[in-house]
């Protein structure tokens, strides 16, 4: 089963993040965007949640801290106690490098590969791409045929409208993942604010 | 575009009634140890080097984002030129402690140490005298004084220049004050760092002290602009400056809070495990008598800002970042005692001594005049710098 998308083909990053909030503005959530380089504050003009990934990253560090005292504890002070320079056998200073090292170790690696996981990517199989030229220099905004499938049309014009240099559908093997935006009322009073 | 500060008269009595009352509290702690120069000198010189450095440190500020091409800062440089010109008259202020308490906060200047013959005679200060002797030690604080109350004017008139002409040369030669600036600071602000804290306690060294001072002394400089700024915003003034400055400027001073803690645990932890006794002697005494200044320390200057400045929305909200702000200036000041008093005490055979009358009247009496001059600098110019080549970055700045 294959699922449609309509992709909008943008070439400049202002452009893109104009026709973001109008069409946003319009009523429309757009499924994706995908960028050769990070745009700012285009999470903000899609209307995107706060990520939850440096949260994560937070509690999986905080578990790198316990285990590393919890293990080096165990090992140096009640498995097999050594005197080394007549340190006590818990010796917190000398733990605190490694339990260091592992706190980023966990919370780096665990990141990667939540981040991996949320967005559907693996190392084994190679991603679908909604247009090669993402990674070059085009800006593709991708709607949920799904969603949006009786409206087509307005979209089109829409995304001619406000600065699309190409505009095509497009089928995928697999779902895009969804994406958390932040509900209308919330994003239009972050978009009035950020106005003033 | 062109917004001009004046100084409300309430601000100005109130960092005068600061400066008052930080001056009679000295005095009555002055009075109450007039039997222990060391301690009144001592408080006078870390006090003193403390604010001189924040203001120095805003120097530094200002250098390196000029040479790194910032725009972001834009906005709150006049803040930090505010700052830098606190360094003049900082450094002024330092020649009285050199010239009037050096004998009593620095034992390496006594004569009798390097008499062969005497029974005071102290060979590992003897072996150091090629570098810790008093007529080179002079011409090395004159050197810093001058070399950084010049530069700070410069880049200051400089500045104040570029407001009356649109031309980029001015803009350029910034550039140029800047890199021999940073040349300057590179290396002065580790030396003077040895050369007024650390030979305090002549027979210890340690090769970070030098960046453990810049990198405490940054984190305050950033407090202090963060909390200018947010002043300066309740004012109703730097309506530009929004939470994308603020962020950034709360993300160096998270990110410096972390690498303060990095420096005070490499140099504990090295000495701590190599147990040699030069070496352990400074811990030594200050986990005897003062080891709950060292723990408030590592608590104000890095548990605290860790744990509260974390989230980005603490970075981005005024009160959060003001109440951080003030919990890491004053560790901070906290840290720069535990460098000096402790080891001042002991060479002058002093009873160990606390956070006193004395201690806060100067804080006191310097964050008066500190304030002050910074608001009496700011009312001299622009808020914004006029003609800066990144204003409107700076204006359009977003994370």
């Amino acid at each position: 089963m294959k699922h449609k998308y309509l992709v909008g083909l943008f070439d400049d990053e202002e452009p893109l993040l104009v026709a973001t909030k109008k069409i946003r503005k319009a009523g429309y959530r757009m499924k994706e965007i995908f960028t050769p380089f990070p745009v700012h504050g285009l999470d903000e003009a899609m209307g995107l949640q706060d990520t939850r990934l440096h949260t994560i990253g937070f509690v999986i560090g905080a578990c790198g801290t316990l285990f590393a005292i919890g293990m080096m504890g165990f090992i140096t002070a009640v498995d097999w106690p050594i005197n080394v320079g007549g340190k006590p056998f818990f010796a917190f200073p000398s733990f605190v490098p490694i339990t260091f090292e592992l706190t980023v170790l966990f919370a780096s690696v665990g990141m990667t590969v939540i981040f991996y996981l949320r967005n559907g990517f693996s190392v084994f199989k190679d991603p679908e791409i909604v247009d090669p030229r993402i990674t070059d220099d085009r800006f593709a905004m991708v709607f949920c045929m799904k969603k949006y499938g009786d409206r087509q049309g307005q979209i089109e014009d829409l995304l001619k409208k406000t600065g699309a240099v190409e505009v095509k559908e497009r089928y995928l093997e697999e779902e895009l993942p969804d994406n958390l935006f932040k509900s209308d009322k919330e994003y239009f009073e972050s978009l009035e604010k950020a106005h003033h | 575009m062109s917004e001009n500060f004046t100084m409300p008269a309430r601000h100005k009595t109130w960092s005068i009634l600061l400066l008052i009352v930080g001056l009679i509290l000295c005095g009555v702690g002055i009075f109450a140890n007039l039997d222990s120069p060391a301690r009144i000198w001592t408080a006078w010189l870390y006090n003193n080097f403390f604010f001189l450095s924040i203001g120095l440190v805003a120097t530094f500020f200002i250098a390196s984002q000029t040479l790194g091409y910032n725009g972001w800062y834009v906005l709150i440089k006049r803040v930090a030129e505010g700052m830098m010109m606190y360094v003049p008259i900082g450094a002024v202020l330092m020649i009285p402690i050199l010239v009037f308490g050096l004998h009593d906060i620095f034992h390496w200047t006594h004569s009798e140490l390097y008499d062969p013959n005497d029974p005071h005679y102290d060979r590992i200060l003897d072996s150091k005298s090629f570098y810790l002797n008093v007529p080179f030690f002079y011409v090395r604080s004159l050197l810093y004084i001058v070399l950084w109350a010049g530069f700070a004017w410069l880049l200051r008139k400089n500045s104040l220049l570029s407001d009356k002409n649109p031309d980029i040369k001015v803009y350029n030669r910034s550039k140029v004050l800047s890199s021999f600036f940073v040349l300057v600071f590179g290396v002065s602000s580790s030396t003077a760092a040895w050369d007024w804290l650390m030979s305090i306690q002549p027979h210890w060294y340690s090769t970070l002290f030098g960046w453990y001072c810049f990198i405490s002394t940054f984190v305050t400089c950033m407090a202090v602009i963060i909390l200018f700024t947010i002043y300066l915003k309740k004012l109703g003034y730097l309506k530009q400056v929004n939470q994308e400055h603020f962020h950034d400027l709360g993300k160096l001073m998270f990110a410096f809070s972390v690498a303060w803690a990095y420096l005070f645990f490499s140099q504990f932890m090295l000495i701590w495990y190599s147990n040699i006794p030069e070496e352990t002697m400074y811990y030594k005494l200050r986990i005897e008598h003062y080891d709950y200044i060292m723990y408030a320390c590592v608590m104000l200057n890095f548990v605290t800002p860790f744990f509260v400045l974390i989230t980005r929305g603490a970075k981005r909200k005024m009160n959060v970042l003001a109440i951080a702000c003030i919990i890491i200036i004053f560790g901070h000041w906290l840290d720069y005692y535990q460098m000096a008093m402790p080891a001042a005490l002991d060479a002058a055979h002093l009873q160990p001594a606390s956070i006193g009358l004395l201690e806060i009247g100067f804080a006191l009496a310097y964050v008066g005049l500190f304030t002050f001059i910074v608001f009496h600098q700011l009312a001299k110019a622009p808020l914004i710098q006029e003609n800066h080549p990144f204003v409107r970055e700076s204006m359009v700045h977003h994370t």
